[in-house]
């Protein structure tokens, strides 16, 4: 049976195929308001991806978290085969923990900011990041 | 003019409609024994061909090739048995087969069916519905480069494919017949399929 399992798997094996590449993003995430409580949403995109009517800038890739501001040291998959252009690390500040940012009845002054990782495509990369944009989405940061 | 019209009046008129006749046998899955059948399937988007060839005992081996749009293409081979033969015919078939989808939703894999066949031979006409369900491996490869090599994941998931068509053929000869219908597939469920309209061919009844 295991042998028919194998065979099977390795005739199917490419039914698509995708490369990636790994980066370890560590640093620092400051905030300008003081508080150094509340999770850090933290998202890594392309500055710009696709072609034509599709081209389209900060093209979400994948996302996390850290406890609060201050160290960073997050691992991210970013994919390389398509045609994403650059990479940004954007984050906001979670500060009444509603996982909303900026939510109608939530806190209105919760701060995002980003940085492009200039070294990209690197295995590794180290970042400062200033959260100090009150309310502003990832498409405010277009590089 | 009045030539073809006389033509076609006499093939009509010579022409027994039976249970054996190959659009019979191609519609309803079920070819009389030792008998081969053919059926050629134009339409939008699905095109395809099968060959079948009856054994004793009802068993009707067959091949077949589809394709949707020359973009999609499932080649198999399968084999059909006649579970009701009375005036209505009801057969149930199985397949394997390979699917190979090019382009932006690109997708390969083994692929298996089964399917039911159900058709009534009445004067010339053969009205016929087949339903069925396709299922197929697919395994999705990432390949991760890492500061440490090369790492690859493969992730297995299961294409389902609920097939469907429905129609009218018509025995125009011992040997050949034509049917028009509508194909009702659903391909990539839950993904939304748009319906199919056709034209077959069918020629047989050699031996």
């Amino acid at each position: 049976m295991r042998p028919v399992v194998s065979v099977i798997l390795l005739v199917s094996a490419c039914s698509s195929i995708s490369d990636e590449q790994r980066i370890a993003i560590d640093g620092v995430i400051e905030t300008t308001d003081g508080d150094a409580a509340g999770t850090v949403h933290v998202s890594v995109h392309h500055g710009w991806l696709g072609e034509g009517l599709l081209r389209h800038p900060m093209a979400f890739i994948d996302r996390d978290t850290v406890e609060a501001p201050g160290s960073l040291d997050l691992v991210f998959d970013v994919p390389t085969d398509a045609g994403g252009e650059g990479l940004v690390v954007y984050a906001w500040h979670d500060r009444d923990g509603d996982g909303v940012l900026c939510s109608i009845d939530g806190d209105r002054t919760e701060h995002a900011g980003a940085v492009v990782v200039e070294t990209w495509p690197a295995y590794a990369a180290t970042i400062a990041l200033t959260l100090d944009t009150p309310c502003a989405g990832p498409e405010t940061f277009v590089p | 003019m009045l030539s073809l019209l006389a033509l076609a009046g006499v093939a009509l008129a010579s022409a027994p409609a039976t249970s054996a006749s190959p659009t019979t046998a191609v519609l309803t899955g079920a070819s009389a024994p030792g008998q081969w059948d053919a059926g050629v399937t134009l339409g939008y988007p699905w095109t395809r061909v099968r060959v079948q060839r009856g054994l004793t005992g009802g068993w009707t081996p067959f091949v077949e090739a589809d394709t949707a749009l020359f973009t999609r293409w499932r080649p198999a081979v399968g084999v059909s048995l006649p579970w009701i033969d009375r005036r209505w015919r009801l057969s149930g078939e199985a397949t394997l087969g390979w699917l190979e989808q090019t382009g932006t939703l690109a997708e390969r894999g083994p692929s298996g069916s089964l399917a039911i066949r159900l058709g009534r031979t009445r004067g010339r006409v053969v009205p016929y519905l087949h339903a069925g369900t396709e299922h197929t491996l697919l395994v999705d490869r990432v390949r991760v480069d890492t500061a440490d090599g090369v790492v690859v994941e493969d992730t297995a998931r299961h294409g389902w494919t609920l097939t469907g068509a429905m129609g009218v053929g018509v025995a125009l000869g011992g040997s050949w017949g034509l049917d028009a219908g509508l194909a009702l597939p659903w391909v990539d469920v839950p993904k939304p399929s748009i319906p199919g309209v056709h034209l077959a061919l069918q020629l047989g009844g050699g031996r």
